[in-house]
């Protein structure tokens, strides 16, 4: 029986999962998680493929059944300053995987040493998380990178991962092996939570969610307008000429009129520079801690809208449509061409027959696509 | 041959030889240390740390121009090697190795076999082959001993 370890091009990191899980008698292989469009990207199960559709998780471990590969866990680290907007980066990977039914464990810094300061992670991680995890129905952990004083403790054998031997980094694994045995039993995922390993695990984490005290207010990125004001806000905050916002408006789904209230996402720094951190993980935070109600982003009780603030990110054409869309259009798209494909732009047009570029994009127009209902630039508004 | 083939066997060598691994940064992973260089910051592939010696390396698939430009460009700014010897030093003292006195600093390239190059001046370069042992073409005072 293969089973695989897939990583983004860091076999490090995937010989310090085989080294870290306790199963045994299970050979794993390290693989390179496959890029989009590629002949080998055809070889992954389609519950793979919705993983990878937001951005690409660190490890996912799979199992054979039958011949095809089933993730069974996706995990996610990073050696970040954990202080709130940092640590909510890698959200979109979890849900990815939690809406593709597959677990996840993110390990992240509890606090870290930078520049003379120390950062800690802030609690309203949990609660998101916790959020992702009711939702989905499907388990979702968090676990400490080990540190002393601030200073994380990397594994002297497996550089940037963390120690092996320090007792939050055998917990996390306790958590994976755990998940992976279900897997491994032809468990349903829903089976897990009643695991007694997982369900304590489970509750200490929402404890920890449930004392953060999350509240819109507390974010200053965050405005909460009722819907029927959508068009006041518009005049006052665009430069959109007041026709196009009423014919725009006009025809705006029912889903997003039907709801009372709208959430409206103003964040002052980059779009795409730095692959859009922290603000696409900071977008897929707030959906999930106070939107969303379900599994698909049609189920939300309040409309979600992202709206660029920062001067050389607000307008549509400063770098939305160049360095976003219209760059990857004049770049990338393979149905520009029109001679001969070669062998690879065979499969790279037989992808995008079949997925679009959902899966090519770069990843703040994938996550920003995702997750907004609508978004707002001060001369255009993009309805999802 | 994929740069995270060549910086993964370069990584496991130093380590066989004695070398504790300071920073790692793969092509899929992340750095733990980056350097100010005139306001840019620099993240090296690899950082060593062996008996007073730091090796200081960047890695390609093949030879690559512009790695042993980065390397320069680190090599010839005295804060950027401060930076290093400071990290390692604080590196060193987290986990009780000691690392005290005059630190050496080695530079070097890693890639494929496949496309060997002349040997340079002042780096050193390390050659990975298919079957992930490596060959090293030392730069005159410049010795790096594994």
């Amino acid at each position: 029986m293969a089973n695989k370890i897939w990583h983004p091009d860091d076999l490090n990191s995937a010989q310090w999962f085989i080294a870290g899980s306790k199963i045994r008698g299970l050979d794993w292989i390290p693989n390179v998680t496959p890029k989009p469009g590629s002949p080998e990207f055809l070889n992954l199960p389609e519950s793979m493929k919705r993983i990878l559709r937001l951005d690409n998780p660190d490890l996912i471990a799979t199992i054979e059944r039958r011949g095809v590969d089933v993730p069974v866990v996706s995990i996610e680290i990073t050696t970040t300053t954990p202080q709130s907007q940092h640590a909510k980066q890698r959200v979109p990977r979890l849900v990815a995987a939690a809406e593709a039914d597959v677990p996840s464990v993110y390990i992240i810094p509890g606090r870290k040493k930078s520049g003379g300061s120390t950062y800690s992670l802030t609690r309203d991680l949990y609660y998101g998380i916790d959020m992702i995890r009711l939702i989905n129905t499907v388990p979702v952990f968090i676990y400490t990178y080990p540190d002393k004083n601030g200073s994380l403790l990397r594994d002297i054998n497996y550089p940037n991962q963390p120690d092996l031997k320090h007792p939050e980094t055998i917990t996390a694994f306790q958590t994976i092996d755990k998940i992976m045995e279900y897997r491994l039993d032809d468990k349903q995922i829903q089976d897990l939570n009643s695991d007694p390993w997982i369900s304590q695990e489970i509750k200490r984490q929402s404890d920890l969610g449930t004392s953060a005290a999350v509240a819109i207010e507390n974010y200053d990125t965050l405005t909460q307008i009722e819907t029927c004001e959508l068009k006041a806000f518009l005049e006052k905050n665009t430069r959109i000429r007041p026709n196009i916002i009423r014919q725009t408006l006009s025809r705006l789904p029912r889903r997003i009129t039907n709801r009372d209230k709208t959430l409206i996402f103003r964040p002052r720094g980059r779009m795409f520079a730095h692959a859009g951190d922290p603000y696409c993980g900071m977008l897929a935070f707030f959906d999930y801690a106070f939107c969303r109600t379900g599994r698909s982003v049609e189920n939300r009780k309040m409309n979600l809208v992202y709206m660029p603030a920062g001067k050389s990110v607000s307008f549509i054409t400063r770098e939305f449509c160049r360095a976003g869309y219209y760059k990857y259009w004049s770049k990338d798209c393979p149905f520009r061409n029109d001679d001969v494909p070669s062998i690879d732009d065979q499969f790279t047009i037989s992808h995008h027959l079949q997925y679009g570029c959902v899966f090519t994009k770069i990843k703040p127009l994938r996550i920003y696509g995702y997750f907004s209902d609508m978004i707002i630039f001060r001369d255009a508004i993009l309805v999802f | 041959m994929s740069e995270d083939f060549v910086s993964f066997n370069i990584m496991r060598i130093l380590q066989r030889n004695g070398w504790v691994i300071v920073q790692y940064h793969p092509p899929g992973g992340q750095a733990s240390f980056g350097l100010n260089v005139s306001g840019e910051i620099l993240y090296p592939d690899l950082i060593g740390y062996k008996d007073s010696m730091i090796v200081v390396l960047e890695n390609k698939p093949s030879f690559d121009s512009g790695d042993v430009r980065k390397l320069r460009k680190i090599m010839q700014d005295a804060s950027a090697r401060n930076q290093i010897i400071k990290y390692v030093e604080d590196f060193c003292k987290d986990r009780s190795i000691g690392a005290s006195g005059t630190l050496l600093l080695l530079w070097a390239h890693g890639f494929s076999a496949r496309q060997p190059p002349n040997p340079l001046q002042d780096i050193n370069l390390i050659c990975v082959q298919d079957d992930g042992t490596i060959r090293v073409t030392q730069a005159i005072l410049n010795p790096l001993i594994i």
